[in-house]
């Protein structure tokens, strides 16, 4: 082994930083965020079979494989960490020197950039999507974190609905370490960096399918708001109401050709086609909402009978006046008969007033 | 004899085991880990190792899986 000098003095530095953390407590983290994630998984998974979005629910179970590998990964992490009582064995330089000498012979190099550390991987594939080369930055100023370390894309290929997303496991250059965590962790407190930077590589080189930030089958996709299927940019439609991705089958269409989604859609009262909320008019009589076929002469079919029947009433009544009492001439200029309406209409009247 | 095992299978820390003399690398591997030794990488005093090499006292030996999966937190 050829002695490194550059190398020595980045071990004098992390062994300096070692120290600094002696008798401090190890950091305890309960798992509050993967046990929310199992439960929001398992509540948007019963959300879905309950409104029969089978591709979503299918979609959501598969999640809690991973979101229950997520938690026991934290739990065993969480114990492991109790075991060790403390960090009583400080890694001296001379093991620091080893690791990162393996380090240099598995990465083909390891640098400093101020308190980082770091190495890069070879370009990573999965499942035939190219994502580039990374670096696994290790701060060894913040050794006393938890998660001291991050991930930078140097070709990022991100997913198409998330800029943050550079790898199924990376997001905003943090790495969600999965099954990974616990051996992470322990390298990281042994000082164990050369395996703490290949496990990383590792997880890197995996995809933890149903666990990720960004699923790969639809990494150049945009997934749809209503059942999750990943749209390609020209298949796409976008809610006119709330200006969300939805896909061919979830998309609600107007005749104006406008698109909305299950929530956003409005729908003709009186024949229930789906109209958006500008083709929609108010009756005025009955204040509900109609598409433009279903008004006649500004009013709805039902209130537009109404009408008519109202207006041949004041015909009769009118008639059974002029009968009735022949003194009584039909309105001349500038007179007019009233009539009382009929007394159900004037109750709907009285209840619209109300609603208003 | 004793060596330093690290199975960053588990909780991944490392621990002192007594081993028998001769204990081979494919030996050790198939006691404490088992299944197929081409899916994980295993060095011995951090260089690659072959499953055929004979350990020797105060070997440090990590077995590292080449798949781990992460997590979206």
């Amino acid at each position: 082994m050829t002695w490194n000098p550059q190398l020595w003095r980045t071990a004098r530095r992390l062994e300096a930083a070692y120290q600094r953390l002696r008798g401090s407590p190890p950091t305890l983290d309960a798992p509050w965020y993967a046990w929310q994630k199992l439960t929001e998984t398992c509540r948007l998974a019963a959300h879905a079979d309950r409104r029969g979005w089978r591709y979503a629910g299918r979609r959501q179970r598969e999640q809690l494989t991973g979101n229950l590998d997520y938690l026991l990964g934290e739990l065993r992490t969480l114990r492991g960490t109790l075991e060790r009582r403390g960090r009583d064995k400080l890694p001296p330089a001379g093991e620091l020197y080893a690791e990162l000498v393996a380090a240099e012979d598995e990465f083909g190099g390891v640098a400093v950039q101020d308190f980082e550390l770091y190495v890069t991987t070879d370009p990573i594939r999965l499942e035939g999507i190219y994502l580039g080369p990374f670096e696994i930055r290790l701060n060894f100023a913040r050794l006393d974190e938890p998660e001291p370390y991050r991930v930078v894309a140097l070709e990022p290929h991100p997913a198409h609905a998330s800029l943050g997303t550079t790898h199924p496991h990376v997001h905003d250059e943090r790495i969600c370490l999965g099954e990974g965590k616990a051996a992470v962790t322990a390298a990281l407190v042994e000082g164990r960096l050369g395996d703490l930077f290949q496990l990383i590589n590792r997880v890197l080189h995996t995809y933890g399918e149903g666990s990720a930030y960004v699923e790969l089958d639809r990494w150049h996709g945009t997934p749809c708001r209503e059942c999750d299927v990943s749209v390609d940019e020209d298949e796409l439609y976008t809610c006119r109401g709330c200006d969300e991705p939805l896909c061919g089958e979830c998309v609600q269409t107007c005749d104006c050709g406008s698109a909305a989604c299950h929530d956003c859609a409005t729908h003709c009262t009186a024949c229930g086609q789906t109209t958006c909320g500008r083709c929609l008019a108010t009756c005025p009589d009955c204040e509900e909402e109609f598409c433009a076929s279903c008004l006649e002469g500004g009013l709805c079919h039902a209130c537009q009978e109404a009408e008519e029947e109202r207006a041949a009433e004041q015909e009769a009544d009118r008639e059974e006046l002029a009968e009735s009492d022949p003194a009584v001439h039909a309105p001349g200029v500038g007179q007019v008969v009233v009539l009382a309406r009929p007394r159900h209409h004037r109750n709907r009247r009285l209840r619209n007033l109300g609603r208003r | 004899m004793k060596i330093l095992f690290i199975d960053a299978t588990g909780a991944g820390f490392a621990s002192p085991i007594e081993v028998a003399e001769g204990t081979t690398v494919g030996t050790l591997f198939l006691e404490r880990i088992g299944g197929d030794p081409k899916a994980f990488l295993i060095r011995v005093n951090r260089q690659s190792a072959t499953v055929n090499q004979v350990l020797q006292p105060g070997d440090r030996v990590s077995i590292t899986p080449l798949k781990i999966e992460g997590a979206a937190a």
